[in-house]
């Protein structure tokens, strides 16, 4: 589809890819993304930043993007769930966290984030970070996929010490098998 | 990488992969006589070869199953796998799933009505398809056995399958070898299932089909849909019910960017524009005048008013056990709000409609409803209507009606490219087919040993049937029973019972909400049954015992989630509450404590008794659901009106319960070779009563009236 030459172009570093997108300067992030680029991972679910499906990291920390114009993510290091290569993924499907899947992506982008600057949370720590709403009640695997993914992330630590280094099948490298 | 996303999408949406199927759809028609014949017909697509409608197995022994319901989160691309799986003695490995399209065969009978639909509701999806599955992969088998039989001349008999595999001897051949020659043969008549007891696969709990897709971004909601030259539409809406759209100026409307067009749709007005954003911009700057109309006088005092009056004035029995119950000394009145779903994902559809055909991409429970009707709206036959059902953010029986599919192929008209509509949050709101307000009075009278003796119930709501059923169905018999569901016929010894219901016509629409009649007559019987006990001074487990002296399954279950929650801990407070719904028993055991005045929810230990378990794993995160969507329904879920028009717009107007709130919930299973009973909304109807009563033990305060709110001082 032809853009008009007088909207703006932002230049985003999305998923680790510098990515241009065209749309007027006020657009949430969350519609560049799935409409201008075609990432329909990251979901709508309220439009005014109260139930967290629309939620993508930037700069590492988790952002609800459908209150984020587009021009507040220029030039920094963005990720969406069709970027998120993490540990937290795989506890996912070993907790079986998912019901209709639809809240996930935001749950997964805040739990990495969480992870990520706290590698063993408590429950408190949990129920403090992980704010989204997940109609179909999933909260309880929820809190235990992170402690699953905290754990795997320590053993992986542990044995991606020097000495152990090249021990196989490692896994907090099942996340990355197709 | 991102491009190469969009293109894989698109091409499964040209119609390479799993969406768009089965290109040759004959004319659907709504009753058919009954028959188990399995369909002669393919289950088309790209790869394999098809032994019935519902099975396609390629040379590599990959086995493509056909779902006809939708997966909305209650697991059904895994617990319908498992049933042609387990017949059919598949690899679990090898089994892929796809959407079935709109399409007689993929039909099945209701378990209450006599009609044959595709559907996914009433948490029938296993127990509707329980024969029809397991027949369709026995007969498969059966034609992979005599296939293998006919190549090695040895007889039928003596072949076994296994794991994907025929095997006779030493003879072994995979069924990716075999399908060729087994699909030329003929499809047997008559073919044995597997005694329950041999099922190897049914009653574990392989990891689910669709988690995968769930983790990544890569499942395709209905949200997400994208076809090649796509638009984009929302609209504003009437927001009063029973009113009607009186003019608009779109001027300030069509001068936003992207804007492509502005129009009337029915009682709305529709944005269409080159992306989401544009349209709602521009939905934003439309003036419109609203005429409440008939919405004008409907109020919460009005509602509530209509609601008390055809109480008094006594509605029709329905229900009666033994003589009329007489010496009602003790009485109590109970009442719900109205509610909405909520999925996440709000409402949006995917049309285009073309001069020869029309291509509907939805989340929805009812494909084949979105057939008939987009054929309707668009004068076009229905074997040029395509309907490609998607994953559901989330449905709980909203997605289960059309509003939203009619209003986008109508929108879908008017424009000459596909065009996706998307509601916003505030108009998923209020424009809801809402769990209708209900109030229930209970009279009644104890026996000596205090036992509850007489109960006069009478209920008056709207009737979610009104409208919906179709012509020639026995609206009469049929609609009332159902709002009184669980009042009529409860599992307690009660010597004489009698059950009214007083029908009120308004215009709110309202519709099946997880649970239905469940979702409020699990509070207000097992609240009230509490309120016996305390009137009795008997403790409300042992009432319920005594209660229970002729329902020995319902009585096994509440006996296991009494022993599994164990003694209650130091500061706690409990409630019990027990329902049958969707022919599974659930009985749950809340414990809570009141910390700095606010109600912290510890655990709900549940028991279920839902017969023979398809996927363990499933039910016990369906029962979790069901638990936090009643407790949160409970705490804080009620939509008001004023001038006919809903006054909750967004989540910070109705509140769900967040992780923080939400209690450990421990689920057992009743071990049974039973009849597969519902999974996906029995864990509702008793969390709400469990909670109230609990919050009675805690507090000395007893809930009649939901949602909790700030009833308590606490
Ligand atoms: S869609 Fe952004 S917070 Fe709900
Ligand atoms: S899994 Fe359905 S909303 Fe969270």
């Amino acid at each position: 589809m032809s853009e008009d030459p007088s909207v703006p172009t932002f230049g985003l570093l999305l998923n680790g890819s510098a990515v241009d997108v065209q749309a007027q300067p006020d657009t949430p992030l969350l519609w560049a993304l799935r409409d201008h680029l075609g990432l329909t991972g990251t979901k709508f679910g309220c439009g005014v930043g109260a139930c967290g499906a629309c939620t993508v990291q930037l700069n590492g920390m988790p952002m609800r993007s459908c209150v984020l114009p587009v021009a507040a993510a220029v030039g920094q290091p963005l990720t969406t769930i069709e970027g998120l290569k993490h540990a937290v993924q795989q506890a996912w499907i070993e907790e079986q966290v998912p019901q209709c899947g639809y809240c996930q992506s935001g749950q997964l982008m805040v739990a990495a984030a969480l992870l990520d600057r706290n590698p063993s949370p408590s429950d408190e720590d949990i129920a403090a970070a992980m704010t989204n709403l997940c109609r179909c009640g999933t909260y309880e695997r929820i809190r235990k996929g992170i402690h699953r993914a905290a754990a795997a992330m320590a053993t992986a630590a542990a044995s991606s010490s020097p000495d152990e280094s090249d021990s196989e099948g490692e896994t907090s490298d099942d996340v990355d098998a197709p | 990488m991102t491009a190469l996303h969009n293109v894989s999408r698109r091409d499964v949406l040209r119609g390479g992969g799993a969406l768009v199927l089965g290109l040759v759809l004959p004319g659907f028609s709504r009753v058919q006589p009954f028959d188990e014949t399995l369909s002669l017909g393919s289950a088309g697509g790209a790869e394999g070869v098809s032994l019935n409608a519902w099975i396609r197995i390629g040379s590599d022994g990959v086995a493509t199953l056909r779902m006809a319901a939708a997966e909305m989160g209650q697991g059904v691309f895994t617990a319908l796998p498992m049933l042609l799986a387990e017949e059919l003695d598949l690899d679990w490995e090898q089994v892929r799933v796809e959407g079935a399209p709109a399409r007689s065969v993929y039909a099945r009978w209701l378990l209450h009505i006599p009609i044959k639909l595709q559907i996914t509701g009433g948490s029938e999806s296993v127990r509707g398809y329980w024969t029809q599955l397991r027949l369709a992969g026995a007969s498969a088998r059966a034609m992979l056995v005599q296939a293998a039989a006919r190549a090695w001349d040895v007889p039928r008999e003596s072949c076994r399958t296994e794991q994907g595999r025929v095997l006779c001897g030493d003879l072994s051949a995979s069924y990716g070898e075999l399908v060729a020659a087994a699909s030329e043969l003929p499809v047997p008549r008559n073919v044995a299932l597997k005694d329950p007891t041999t099922f190897r696969l049914l009653g574990t709990s392989p990891p689910r089909i669709d988690l995968p897709s769930k983790v990544d971004g890569s499942g395709l909601f209905g949200i997400d849909v994208q076809v090649d030259g796509m638009v984009h539409a929302t609209v504003r809406a009437c927001p009063h019910f029973g009113g009607r759209l009186v003019s608009f100026d779109d001027t300030a409307a069509r001068a936003q960017a992207g804007v492509l067009d502005v129009f009337e749709v029915g009682e709305a007005v529709a944005v269409v524009a080159r992306h989401f954003w544009q349209a709602k911009k521009a939905a934003d700057a439309l003036e419109i005048r609203w005429a409440p109309g008939r919405g004008e006088g409907l109020n919460q005092e009005t509602i509530g008013a209509a609601l008390s009056s055809a109480l008094e004035k006594g509605g029709r029995p329905v229900f009666r056990h033994g003589a009329e119950p007489h010496d009602l000394s003790l009485e109590a009145t109970y009442s719900v709000p109205y509610a909405e779903h909520a999925p996440i994902e709000p409402m949006t559809a995917t049309v285009h409609v073309q001069r020869d055909r029309v291509d509907v991409w939805a989340p929805t429970q009812v494909p084949h409803m979105v057939r008939d009707r987009a054929a309707l709206l668009a004068h076009m036959p229905l074997s040029q209507v395509f309907v490609h059902t998607t994953l559901l953010g989330g449905g709980f029986g909203r997605k289960s009606f059309t509003d939203f599919t009619d209003q986008a192929v109508l929108i879908a008209k008017r424009v000459d490219k596909p065009v996706k509509l998307i509601w916003t949050r505030e108009e998923t709101f209020t424009h809801g087919k809402y769990r209708p307000r209900v109030i229930c009075s209970h009279k009644a009278a104890l026996g000596e040993d205090g036992l509850l003796t007489d109960w006069h119930v009478s209920v008056a709501s709207q009737n979610i049937c009104d409208g919906i059923v179709p012509p020639g169905f026995p609206d009469p018999e049929f609609a009332p029973y159902t709002v009184v569901e669980g009042l009529a016929e409860a599992p307690y010894s009660i010597e004489r019972q009698r059950v009214d219901y007083a029908k009120v016509r308004l215009p709110i629409p309202v519709g099946w909400w997880r649970a239905v009649h469940g979702s409020h007559n699990g509070f207000f019987r097992e609240c009230f049954v509490d309120e016996c006990a305390h009137e009795a001074g008997q403790d409300p487990v042992n009432y319920r015992r005594a209660l229970l002296r002729s329902s020995p399954r319902h009585a096994a279950c509440f006996e296991l989630a009494v022993a599994e929650a164990g003694s209650i801990a130091e500061g706690q407070h409990r409630g019990v509450a027990l329902f049958e719904s969707f022919g599974s028993i659930v009985a749950e055991v809340l414990d809570l404590s009141i910390e700095q005045g606010e109600i912290q929810l510890h655990r709900v230990t549940a028991a279920v008794d839902c017969g023979l378990v398809v996927h363990p794993d499933t039910v016990r995160s369906q029962i979790m659901s069901g638990v936090v969507m009643g407790l949160s329904n409970a705490l804080y879920g009620e939509v008001t009106f004023q001038a006919g028009a809903a006054q909750q717009s967004n989540f910070h107007q109705y509140k769900l319960m967040p992780l923080r709130e939400a209690p450990v919930v421990d689920v057992h299973i009743v071990p049974s070779l039973e009849q597969p009973g519902g999974i996906g909304e029995v864990g509702l109807p008793p969390a709400s009563a469990a909670l109230c009563n609990a919050l009675f033990a805690a507090t000395g305060v007893r809930i009649r009236s939901l949602p909790v709110g700030n009833q308590l001082s606490l």
